[in-house]
């Protein structure tokens, strides 16, 4: 088994136990070691492909057109979407009002410039 | 008058002469000279007669002649009213196919023209709406203001569902 794929299996597994059992994460790298054994040089690569993983996973990017207290909204977000875990949220000023968020699996467009590109779309008879 | 005194031995003699003379003559010289002339006469009249007939038969060729050269004027009047016909027809046909090609044409411009039209109207339309777009973003811009995007944010978000 060649070294990338053997660390692409270990951090996926590192990752589905973390996200299984996020209290038990001691005993989980006690056995990840003792797992290894002389493959440990390996440990710093899983961890940090776990982490790519989580942020693919449980990250989500959250355009917004103004800078406002958006903890409200982030909250909110997380509530509706389960499986987030991190919002990081960055200025769009031609969104104009509203946001756009940008998960592993979806892109939901929820603004103004949005809402104006489908209403030009539907006079041009695009959709 | 022992010198007119008629001997009727000479005399006799000169008649049995003249008889056979006669007989003689006419059985060498006058029915052959007859059969001559009868065959002769019947020559001629066979001339006259063949004469006569070759001038009927002269008669029905000069009318057949004429027949046929009256046949021929007709023909010649009726060719030439055909092609006068067709002449005119063709002439009249190719009027019609220049009308046709005219009006084709003038059609095809006419759509090419109106095709420009509705693409010039076309692209006006879409010009306007491109931009009342960006003079409605504009404005958007301007008015909203921090407080006001905040609460069109939370207003998008409580639309939208998982």
């Amino acid at each position: 088994m060649k070294t990338e794929k053997e660390i692409s299996y270990w951090s996926r597994a590192l990752y589905l136990s973390l996200e299984k059992n996020p209290d038990n994460y001691e005993a989980i790298f006690t056995n990840l070691k003792n797992s290894l054994g002389k493959k440990i040089t390996y440990l710093p690569a899983i961890i940090k492909k776990a982490e790519m993983i989580y942020n693919k996973e449980k990250k989500a990017k959250l355009y917004l057109s103004h800078k406002f207290d958006n903890a409200e909204i982030i909250k909110k977000i997380k509530e509706e979407f389960k499986g987030i875990d991190k919002i990081e949220d960055e200025i769009d000023e031609d969104l104009l009002a509203g946001f756009r968020l940008k998960t592993k699996d979806i892109l939901i467009k929820a603004s103004l410039k949005d809402t104006l590109i489908k209403l030009k779309n539907k006079i041009y008879g695009y959709n | 008058m022992s010198g007119l005194e008629i001997n009727w031995k000479i005399l006799v003699g000169q008649i049995v002469n003249f008889a056979i003379l006669f007989f003689i003559l006419k059985l060498l010289i006058y029915k052959p000279f007859l059969n001559l002339l009868k065959t002769r006469r019947e020559k001629i009249e066979e001339g006259i007669n063949k004469s006569i007939e070759a001038e009927g038969k002269l008669g029905e060729l000069r009318e057949l002649k004429d027949k046929m050269e009256r046949e021929n004027d007709e023909k010649k009047k009726e060719v030439l009213l055909k092609a006068q016909e067709e002449a005119k027809k063709r002439s009249e046909e190719s009027a019609k196919k220049a009308e046709e090609e005219k009006e084709a044409l003038l059609l095809k411009a006419k759509k090419e023209a109106e095709e420009i039209k509705e693409k010039e109207k076309e692209a006006t339309k879409k010009q306007t709406i491109e931009n009342a777009f960006i003079l409605t973003e504009k404005l958007l811009k301007e008015s909203i203001d921090d407080k006001k995007a905040k609460e069109i944010s939370e207003d998008f978000l409580s639309k939208i569902k998982a």
